[in-house]
């Protein structure tokens, strides 16, 4: 058409709005369908609220659980001490450690300990982990009450102690010289060693006749062991499978709202093309309105699938049981993963029909009934 | 090679501006052996089997036609709003099916109102924020959009129900904003599918008179798909379409006679 460039172009190019634009009017069309607008947003939110209710649960269930096995484990450890030595009423115990304890029962068992013993029974010396010298004390976790005295040498941590404490994976083995000294110095010692067969009781009676030993871990057999790992792959296969399973669902869910919520309305987007709606503008405006619409219904599916399940839990473990067990970074994550998943699936599922419809001649748009 | 198919061109040129030499109206829209077929699964449906034709600036045209005769994908083809198969259909002596989705949307915005059978109003929007779409999409901003929607909408009678929902209101009033809808951007085209059809005679003659009125006054061009006899009434020209062709083009004068000798049958 060389005859048409010599002329002022009869056809210019459509402006393109900016995103203010898109903003208000996607906003202004929220606000006015808000019924409709609910409706796809509760599609969301149960679907985020049924897959943070399974993970929360999930997570739950495994807390209650390592909560339960660290309460039979801690109350083992307790008996057996008390097996050992009696009432702890007119003890002295001594505790050496080298550092902060890692695991939740050794914390427990100090606490429980302490809570048996006199004021000021519990004397607790930290060495360095490489020899049986004293640092100076930090805080320590769990070595807090008036029970506990902190000491700078081996002569103040065993001066009149029934008990020697050895709690520490870290703690150096003491060498022959060092339990001489330590052992001598006590009177009818009983020794506690949180791990198996460090030392053996008829060496230590050598240092001193009276000496009892005791580990409070005990070995595993090596059925055990492949029993426990059994036990753990077989959890972590039904936790993998639930979790699929549950984004499937979620993920059926929230299309389907948002779909629904786009296809009827292909007229509206023909008709909005027929004046002169760039295809770019008409995704922009579901877009914005997927983005709103999935955030919040994430960001709500996300808090009725914690509470829910949170509160169910509450009612049969209790309060307290449920919030000492429960893991609640792992719930931040969960959490996270559910909010981001349902805004990006919402976003997904509507902006490939809204493209659709952009993309289609305002004729057949206007011709798709719904 | 090059220069005889030049030529050849050009002789067509000729040959279609012969047709209406004597005329010196300026051709607004122009159409080329437009097709149509659609394709429904195995079948093959020819929709329009080649209509060429040329509408003047300020013309009013109405399309006849029996349902499924195809006037409304002709409609549609003269638009913008869907691809011809084959053909060509210009406005303003411009190929549509040259142009980018940029021009299209463009000539959709200014160039041509749109008015539907079923009104097509969004239904979620106020009669003022139906009329102030095609404006905001113009880029016109909001304050002027406002007064300009507000402006048209007294001029088609609808100034105290700005704020009303179309849902809250007649089908002439919701083709009134129609009406008004498709004017905002004081566009040269004005095309309109059935606008009566879907309302009682009374309501229906009053959409025509305003259509008239205010396309004269703005000289606007109007093709009109229509079944109404009214219509035919006030039109410059009608076209009759049947199975997809064009079956006759007459003018008002004969028209006239026409309808006269329908009146008399009745």
């Amino acid at each position: 058409m060389s005859n048409i460039s010599d002329k002022p172009r009869a056809v210019e190019e459509q402006v393109i709005l900016p995103w203010p634009v898109a903003i208000r009017i996607t906003l202004r069309g929220l606000k006015i369908r808000l019924g409709r607008s609910l409706i796809t947003m509760s599609g969301v939110v149960l679907g985020i609220a049924f897959l943070m209710s399974v993970l929360t649960g999930e997570a739950l269930r495994s807390g209650l659980e390592h909560e339960t096995r660290t309460k039979t484990e801690v109350r083992r450890l307790l008996k057996l001490i008390e097996d050992e030595i009696g009432t702890f009423k007119g003890r002295k115990l001594a505790v050496l450690v080298s550092g902060p304890l890692v695991d939740d029962h050794r914390l427990r068992l100090v606490r429980l300990i302490a809570a048996r013993c006199d004021a000021h029974a519990i004397t607790v010396m930290q060495t360095k982990p490489d020899a049986l010298e004293a640092v100076t004390l930090s805080t320590l976790a769990g070595f807090d009450g008036s029970a506990f005295t902190f000491v700078q040498s081996k002569e103040e941590l065993v001066k009149g102690a029934h008990v020697l404490m050895l709690l520490d994976e870290t703690l150096p083995k003491l060498d022959d010289t060092q339990l001489s000294k330590l052992l001598g110095a006590m009177h009818q010692p009983v020794i506690l060693d949180y791990f198996y067969g460090r030392y053996n009781e008829e060496s230590l009676r050598k240092k001193n006749k009276h000496a009892l030993y005791t580990s409070l871990s005990y070995a595993m057999t090596e059925e055990e062991i492949a029993q426990r790992a059994k036990k753990i792959l077989q959890k972590r296969k039904r936790q993998i499978w639930i979790t699929i399973v549950s984004m499937l669902v979620t993920v059926i869910s929230i299309s389907n709202a948002m779909l629904m919520s786009v296809t009827e309305r292909f007229r509206e987007i023909g008709t909005m093309k027929c004046l002169g709606a760039l295809s770019g503008f008409v995704v922009k405006l579901f877009l914005i309105e997927s983005f709103v619409v999935g955030t919040l219904g994430a960001i709500v599916g996300t808090a009725l699938g914690f509470f829910v399940p949170f509160v169910a839990y509450m009612f049969s473990a209790g309060t307290s049981l449920l919030i000492a067990s429960t893991p609640f970074t792992q719930l931040l994550l969960a959490g996270l993963v559910s909010a981001v998943s349902g805004t990006v699936l919402s976003i997904v599922a509507a902006i490939y029909p809204a493209v659709v419809a952009a993309k289609m001649m305002p004729a057949d748009a206007l011709r798709t009934d719904v | 090679m090059a220069e005889t198919s030049q030529i050849s061109e050009q002789d067509a040129r000729d040959f279609l501006f012969f047709d209406d030499r004597d005329d010196t109206r300026r051709v607004v829209v122009q159409t080329q052996d437009v097709r149509k077929v659609y394709e429904m699964g195995k079948i093959k449906v020819h929709a329009l089997r080649g209509i060429s034709l040329s509408i003047f600036e300020g013309e009013f045209l109405a399309i006849m036609g029996p349902s499924g005769s195809g006037k409304s994908t002709f409609f549609n083809m003269i638009g913008g709003l869907d691809k011809p198969s084959g053909g060509k259909v210009s406005i303003d002596d411009v190929d549509i099916a040259q142009l980018d989705a940029f021009e299209l949307a463009w000539l959709r915005c200014r160039k041509i109102g749109y008015i539907f059978q079923s009104f097509n109003l969004i239904p979620v929007m106020t009669c003022l924020e139906n009329v102030m779409l095609p404006l905001t999409f113009a880029g016109v901003p909001s304050e002027q959009a406002f007064d300009r929607a507000c402006e048209i909408l007294r001029t088609v009678g609808l100034g105290h129900r700005l704020t009303h929902k179309p849902s809250q209101m007649s089908g002439g009033q919701q083709q009134r904003i129609a009406v008004a809808r498709a004017l905002a951007n004081k566009p040269a085209i004005v095309l309109a599918d059935e606008p009566t059809a879907n309302l009682d005679t009374k309501t229906g003659q009053e959409i025509i008179d305003l259509l008239v009125g205010l396309c004269t006054d703005m000289n606007v061009t109007v093709i009109c798909a229509t079944h109404d006899m009214k219509m035919l009434d006030k039109c410059d020209r009608v076209v009759w379409i049947r199975d997809g062709q064009c079956d006759r083009v007459e003018e008002r004068k004969n028209i006239e006679i026409q309808v006269g000798e329908m009146m008399s049958h009745e």
